[in-house]
């Protein structure tokens, strides 16, 4: 197992190189730059000349990457052009910490309302219970989460007044952003967990430890619960490295300094440094969330085995 | 059901029971059949009906063009003259929300035509021809999915710049995958067939065999992926005019608006909800619409 891990982080490593260098690539290859002379000329071209030196801008590609590299692994992320006061690290040190403190609320409501609502379904199919769960699921999943947004904000904020309308700081705060974010993981989660165990309830060992006298909440939680999960890690984890790295849309409603309007400013305006930056941050979520997920496969489901050999593990 | 007492009463739960009666129809007619069965679905078609006629018909039935502004008339709330009020600058706000729901609908049909025309011709080739065909397009495939939709979308907007066609474009190129994906996969196990098997021994070409055979069958799935990714389309096209780089005025479009009534939502709560409600009603429309025909052209994967 230790082995398997290993390996997996040496890939991670590997796959970092390779995303850093078609990032790297395909930001220069577009036209414009954070320096690119506008329409009205403002920027003089000495000047111009000045700034890209300073950022060694001026160089050939290869010799940036190579010095970009050689900063990274010492820790270096650089300046980013739309706030030159603050390195990258230090940017992202401040606002993203915002952004996972909306996203782990938002993870424990949508997961744990969702398992648990999806498992009620299941169990009473074909209820108006059930017909509820499913028809507000569709609701969650269809309707984009800006949409959702915006109405909490015109009942709870509008006319019923009860919450600030926007801004960070208090707890109250927290309330729409969360409920807003967590609707569309949590349709998603309920939808799963309803018919992975509509599934399970169906099958020959569910039925063989009803026969054995088994009782029935030792039944659900063991061999139901258990088997419904499987699904649950390999479609649902994934979610959350998303969730994690926050919702643009969400933090532009309610007005939260996070970091999801950086994955735009940064774009838009050709902020090298930053945009390598949140494309590693991305790709290494995305690696260890993978791997946790396989991790968490074997232990659920010891039928799956890692690294290849029997035994292994 | 009284009057068919003289044959053998067929088990209610045989949901074609009274079709089956009568001469045999076609596939599509039971598809239809099915269809029309299902209440959500159904709901969903009046939907997307209303919808296309107030967007398409907003030439004809808004009360003002898109981009007529009276600003002597503007922050109105919701009278008798302007149903929907008037927004920060004097436009009729029904008529600014018919024609944003024009553009939605434009958008979303021509960016799953771009989708499409890139997909399915990928999808046949990899399906049909395997080998190094295969391959290349299934690592194009995979380049794509490793990107995350929204950023490259974003990043080709901001390359490209906004406005209708290229939004429609980009939206296009970042959601052609799913229908690649799909017509390969339809290809593959069709391929394996016995009535193409049929088919090559009754002396049929390859490209008999994929016009006749292979197409018809494989079409199901791909009428379901179009009408599931046409509120994808929409909903893509609504949050980047949300972020600002999707449409511009003086184009309608209902995610820009969505954003622009957020600094007024204090006070005009219109500006903010009917827009909403607007893109909220396109989504479930054409939602249930596409899982009703999931459930009615594929009845096995429910």
């Amino acid at each position: 197992m230790g082995r398997y891990i290993a390996g997996r982080l040496l890939s991670l490593v590997f796959v970092l190189f390779a995303v850093s260098i078609i990032a790297f690539l395909l930001m220069h290859a577009v036209p414009g730059g954070p320096f690119a002379p506008d329409e009205k000329g403002r920027l003089p071209e000495a000047t111009r000349q000045a700034q890209l030196e300073k950022f060694g801008l001026d160089k050939p590609l290869y010799v940036q990457y190579v010095r970009y590299v050689g900063n990274a692994v010492q820790g270096d992320f650089g300046v980013p052009f739309q706030s030159p006061t603050e390195t990258v690290t230090e940017l992202i040190l401040r606002t993203w910490p915002v952004t996972i403190k909306i996203g782990i609320p938002t993870i424990l409501l949508a997961y744990g309302l969702g398992t648990v609502l999806g498992f009620i379904a299941a169990l009473r199919q074909n209820s108006w219970l059930d017909y509820t769960v499913s028809f507000g699921a569709t609701l969650g999943l269809v309707v984009p989460n800006f949409v959702v947004a915006l109405w909490l904000l015109l009942f709870f904020s509008v006319y019923l007044g009860w919450l600030d309308p926007g801004g960070w700081g208090e707890p109250q705060h927290y309330i729409m952003p969360v409920v807003a974010y967590a609707l569309a993981p949590m349709a998603l989660v309920a939808r799963y967990t309803r018919s992975s165990i509509l599934e399970v309830l169906r099958a020959d060992y569910v039925r063989t430890a009803r026969a054995k006298g088994l009782a029935e909440r030792r039944v659900l939680a063991w061999h139901v619960g258990r088997n419904a999960l499987i699904p649950f890690v390999t479609i649902l984890l994934p979610e959350i490295p998303n969730i994690l790295t926050g919702s643009i849309f969400i933090e532009s409603v309610f007005r939260i300094p996070g970091l999801g309007r950086f994955f735009v400013t940064s774009t838009q305006s050709r902020d090298y440094p930053m945009i390598l930056a949140l494309v590693l941050l991305i790709a290494v979520l995305w690696g260890i969330t993978y791997l946790i997920t396989d991790i968490l496969y074997t232990i659920l489901d010891p039928r799956i085995r890692l690294g290849g050999r029997a035994g292994s593990l | 059901m009284q009057t068919a007492s003289t044959s053998t009463p067929l088990p209610r739960t045989d949901p074609d029971a009274r079709v089956r009666r009568g001469k045999p129809r076609s596939a599509a007619h039971y598809a239809v059949r099915r269809f029309l069965r299902q209440r959500l679905a159904l709901v969903g078609l009046v939907i997307v009906g209303f919808l296309i006629v107030t967007g398409f018909g907003a030439p004809l039935l808004a009360p003002t063009g898109y981009a007529e502004a009276n600003l002597m008339e503007a922050n109105q709330f919701p009278t008798r003259a302007h149903p929907l009020g008037t927004d920060t600058i004097g436009h009729d706000f029904l008529s600014r929300v018919m024609y944003g729901t024009r553009t939605s609908l434009m958008v979303g049909f021509a960016a799953v035509g771009v989708a499409l025309a890139v997909g399915v011709p990928l999808g046949m080739i990899a399906g049909l021809r395997g080998g190094f065909a295969d391959f290349a397009v299934m690592r194009l495939v995979e380049i794509m999915t490793a990107f995350p939709g929204l950023l490259f979308a974003i990043f080709l907007m901001t390359v490209l710049g906004p406005g209708v066609g290229n939004i429609i474009l980009v939206i296009g190129i970042t959601s052609w995958v799913t229908i690649c994906r799909l017509m390969r996969a339809q290809l593959l196990t069709l391929r394996e067939q016995e009535y193409v098997t049929a088919a090559r021994c009754l002396g049929a070409t390859d490209l008999t065999i994929a016009v006749r055979h292979l197409l018809p069958n494989a079409v199901a799935p791909v009428i379901v992926a179009i009408t599931l990714a046409i509120p994808t389309a929409i909903f893509a096209e609504a949050g980047l005019s949300f972020l600002g780089i999707g449409i511009n005025e003086p184009t309608p479009s209902l995610g820009k608006m969505v954003a622009d009534s957020a600094s007024y939502i204090r006070v005009f709560w219109h500006l903010g909800l009917f827009p909403t409600v607007a893109i909220a009603l396109i989504m479930l429309g054409f939602s249930f619409v596409g899982d009703g025909l999931r459930d009615a052209l594929d009845p096995r994967q429910v």
